[in-house]
Formats: C-alpha cells, sequence, structure tokens
C-alpha cells in the first residue's frame, strides 16, 4: 500500500516528532550520517549531495561561529 | 547572526555565508542555537528556484534548510512550557517563511514542529 505523505504538512504534528525523536532514540530508526562539513562548505555539500552515491545525510555543523 | 544564504537562486556556488539581524522569538516562539543542519534534496530544489513563488513575498537573503538540531536559547512570551532553555531539541522547518530555514546560527520556530 502506497500512501502519498509531504513533510510540509505534517511540520507542525508535534505528536509525530515525539514518536520520530522515541524511535531515533531507543534504535529502533537508525540514523546514517554520511559526512559532517563545517556550515561554510555549504556549497560543498550540495555539490556532493547532487553528484549521488551519498547514503545517508551530509550534515552541516553550525556550532562553531561562521 | 551569520547564516548560509542566497541573493539569487543557482548553482552550489550561489550559497554564501550572510549577516541577519539577530532573530527574535516572537508570542508562543522559542528560538534555537543551531548546532547541525541536515542537507536534505528539497534544499537543492530551495536553491535552484523551485520554491521562488513563495519566496517573492520577503527581500533576499534566502536562508534554504528543514530540520535541524540544536538548544533552546531564548523563549518568546507566553510559551507554553513544554520546551525550556538549554534543552537539547530537534525541529522541522518550512524554510519559505519569515524566518528562513535552518542554514544559520540561530533560528526562530514554532514549538509545534519541535520534540
Amino acid at each position: 500500500m502506497i500512501h502519498p505523505v509531504s513533510s510540509f504538512t505534517s511540520a507542525t504534528d508535534t505528536a509525530l516528532f515525539d514518536r520520530l525523536r522515541s524511535q531515533a532514540e531507543e534504535g529502533i530508526l537508525t540514523l546514517r550520517v554520511a559526512d559532517v562539513l563545517p556550515a561554510k562548505e555549504a556549497a560543498e555539500a550540495h555539490r556532493r549531495l547532487a553528484a549521488g552515491g551519498v547514503r545517508g545525510r551530509l550534515v552541516l555543523d553550525f556550532s562553531q561561529p561562521l | 547572526m551569520k547564516a548560509i544564504g542566497l541573493m539569487e537562486f543557482g548553482g552550489p556556488e550561489v550559497l554564501q555565508i550572510v549577516d541577519l539581524p539577530e532573530p527574535q522569538p516572537g508570542p508562543g516562539e522559542v528560538r534555537i542555537r543551531v548546532h547541525a543542519a541536515a542537507v536534505n534534496p528539497t534544499d537543492i530544489t530551495f536553491r535552484t528556484g523551485g520554491r521562488a513563488a513563495p519566496l517573492a513575498e520577503w527581500p533576499p537573503p534566502y536562508v534554504p534548510g528543514v530540520d535541524v538540531a540544536g538548544v533552546i536559547d531564548q523563549l518568546g512570551e507566553a510559551t507554553d512550557g513544554r520546551l525550556a532553555l538549554g534543552e537539547a531539541v530537534i525541529a522541522y522547518v518550512i524554510p519559505m517563511g519569515p524566518h528562513g530555514g535552518t542554514y544559520a546560527e540561530q533560528i526562530v520556530v514554532e514549538p509545534s514542529g519541535e520534540s
């Protein structure tokens, strides 16, 4: 069965986010990070995503001042 | 407050460091000190102008990014008490509004999209 969904229509569904957070904390959902880049390398991250072959999400690190 | 934004739609090179006023949470809103923002395919749609119509309501720079992990660093008035200062949170953000997206040092969000 295929159900059409849009992240935009669920953007304020707090219960859904709580469920996702719990499932991540319990290890039911595994979070795959392909790589972490400094935020200033956002353009490079976009190039890598567009090139294909990235498994998991590229993450931009904003913890240090830009 | 610095962010990664774009002044015109285009290739990856349009993404640049931009200086923006420090965002202030309005009633019911909270501000997150952003630690991490994921790069999602929809960010490329945003960058290349696929969301230009809703964005036309605001002047550039436009800041992409839909998801964020960080820490609450300011509460607006009349927040419901579910979220506290210093709390680690995740949030989902629609980046076509006045607050922009998650490629930023700080972002103001409605608490309903947070956990």
